[in-house]
């Protein structure tokens, strides 16, 4: 304690009195109860709120306030993309270029089945990546070059998804990522192959497709919550329900000031 | 030599900025939100069974005392108080957990008001050991949820400028005034009666009390005692009634708490050095009313 004290430049520990317990020895099992219980509100809090599963960040499959849009990812811009972090460095990772079959068919309007969609193709591909974070399962596929493969049929028999998901552009059928890994070449290898070899990655080639790790974000970046109404709740207010907890009026009052 | 000196501020100030403090939008736009940070019910009543009054003031003398040994700035106090209030308004907790609530409270408020904010260690040595740094991170997880993230709550501080300014008091008189009013709007975050009330009203009711303090030893003020609260109230558009009641609760509360500091002189609990060296003025003994 002495010499935590003094590293942390502790103004010369005179046990003062206001070093004191109040209410007694906590009881530190029941406390982390409680810490389990609290949170587990939130999440289902968030969950409600914003119609998100966050821990499978996907969204809620059942018709709700929000509706959910996928966006490409190199439509927004830089901050909300994708970053890896390594060691102190913070490193966009980039968006692989769309392969030729996908950029002939620019995005269109992303239909309203899009979350059931992605929801009924979660399936197909075998759930993994928590390396990264606890994805959906198509989120996850490109992780591992093996489970591209197993990943995309599904998806290129889709003809009317496949646009929808340009954003995961990186998800042709296996063919074509091979030239489209080639094709990507110049722009995307100089970010992506500095992100896997400082991630400490092995050969640089074998993780080419680690474009496809843009798959990834591309997926899980839905940044653009709709309402599904117009006079619906704009999402950020207080859902009107609110969480009990601290109450509807708890509300950002930024909503107001501007 | 020079840089010595500077070394011993703790912390490097801005100068105050005329378009914050000397625009009335912005104090407009203050008395349009404050009611938003206000906690949602009286909790003693409908949200918490274990938690009783007295029990929320120690822990409120606590935090005081921490926040003047830490010479926090003035604000963090009273605005960890708005955080402990919402939290206790929405989530029922035991009172053993009560003395984290107010450690991760000072730990939020100091982070957004400080420069240099009050860590987790210190904040568990002062509750003497009986939570640890990780709990600690993981309340403020909880509780920053439960506020929504609000943290920017509106605190009677945030008025005292504005209300100064508009006083006929003489340039000099002001920095005592300011000092005495920080003081009462500390003593009103440690009593619950004063929880529910809009921090205008506060900041108002404590500038009132300050000037009439002081005006009996000198001459403070131009201004009668009616017309002062008038001019008060209008500037904060408070009702009249209202701000007088406040005033004399502060007043009371103000009372009390002499009664209390003179206990504990008696114990000798506290040097003098010690008190004035608090960035949060406990001088409350300079004033007899």
């Amino acid at each position: 304690m002495e010499r935590l004290v003094s590293r942390r430049n502790f103004p010369p520990l005179v046990r003062t009195s206001a070093c004191r317990s109040l209410f007694g020895p906590v009881d530190h099992e029941e406390l982390s109860r409680e810490l389990q219980m609290r949170l587990a509100e939130l999440t289902a809090e968030d969950q409600r709120r914003w119609d998100y599963n966050f821990q499978q960040d996907m969204p809620l499959p059942g018709p709700g306030r929000l509706q959910w849009t996928e966006v490409d990812s190199e439509s927004v811009p830089a901050f909300y993309r994708e970053t890896v972090q390594v060691g102190r460095c913070r490193l966009l990772l980039a968006p692989r270029p769309r392969p030729d079959g996908v950029v002939a068919n620019p995005p269109p309007g992303p239909p309203a089945e899009e979350p059931l969609d992605n929801v009924g193709e979660a399936p197909a591909s075998p759930s993994s990546g928590p390396a990264v974070a606890p994805a959906p399962a198509p989120a996850a596929a490109p992780q591992e070059s093996a489970e591209q493969e197993a990943g995309p049929p599904p998806r290129s028999q889709e003809p009317v998804a496949e646009p929808l998901h340009s954003g995961m552009s990186g998800r042709p059928a296996p063919a074509a990522a091979a030239t489209a890994a080639a094709a990507a070449g110049a722009t995307a290898a100089a970010a992506t192959a500095a992100a896997t070899s400082a991630a400490g990655g092995g050969a640089a080639i074998k993780k080419l497709p680690g474009p496809l790790i843009s798959d990834f974000f591309a997926k899980r970046k839905r940044p653009a919550p709709e309402a599904k109404a117009s006079n619906e709740v704009p999402a950020g207010c207080a859902a009107p329900g609110g969480g009990p907890p601290v109450g509807p009026a708890e509300q950002t009052p930024r909503k107001r000031l501007r | 030599m020079e840089l010595l000196c500077c070394e011993m501020d703790r912390v490097r100030r801005a100068v105050p900025d005329a378009n914050l403090l000397y625009d009335d939008r912005i104090l407009q736009n203050l008395l349009t939100i404050e009611e938003r940070y206000l906690p949602q019910c009286s909790y003693f009543k409908c949200v918490q069974k274990d938690i009783q009054p007295y029990m929320r003031r120690m822990v409120a003398t606590w935090m005081l005392e921490v926040c003047e040994e830490q010479k926090c700035e003035e604000e963090v106090f009273p605005l960890a108080m708005n955080y402990l209030d919402r939290f206790l308004a929405g989530v029922p907790t035991p009172k053993t957990h009560l003395q984290l609530l107010g450690a991760v409270c000072m730990f939020l408020a100091s982070k957004l008001k400080e420069t240099i904010p009050l860590t987790a260690e210190k904040l568990c040595i002062y509750t003497d050991n009986s939570i640890k740094p990780q709990e600690l991170l993981e309340w403020e997880l909880v509780v920053l949820g439960k506020l929504k993230w609000n943290l920017a709550a509106v605190t009677p501080h945030d008025f005292i400028e504005h209300i100064l300014r508009k006083l006929p008091q003489p340039n000099e008189k002001l920095p005592l005034i300011r000092k005495h009013a920080q003081t009462f709007i500390a003593l009103c975050a440690t009593d619950f009666k004063f929880a529910m009330y809009p921090p205008s009203m506060i900041a108002t009711g404590s500038v009132g009390a300050a000037i009439c303090g002081l005006q009996q030893d000198e001459d403070v003020s131009s201004l009668t005692s009616d017309a002062l609260v008038e001019l008060l109230a209008k500037i904060t558009n408070t009702d009249v009634d209202c701000l007088k009641a406040c005033q004399e609760q502060i007043e009371v509360v103000l009372l009390n708490s002499l009664q209390q500091f003179r206990q504990d002189q008696g114990d000798g609990s506290k040097s003098e050095d010690e008190l004035d060296q608090a960035s949060t003025p406990t001088d409350v003994r300079d004033i007899d009313l």
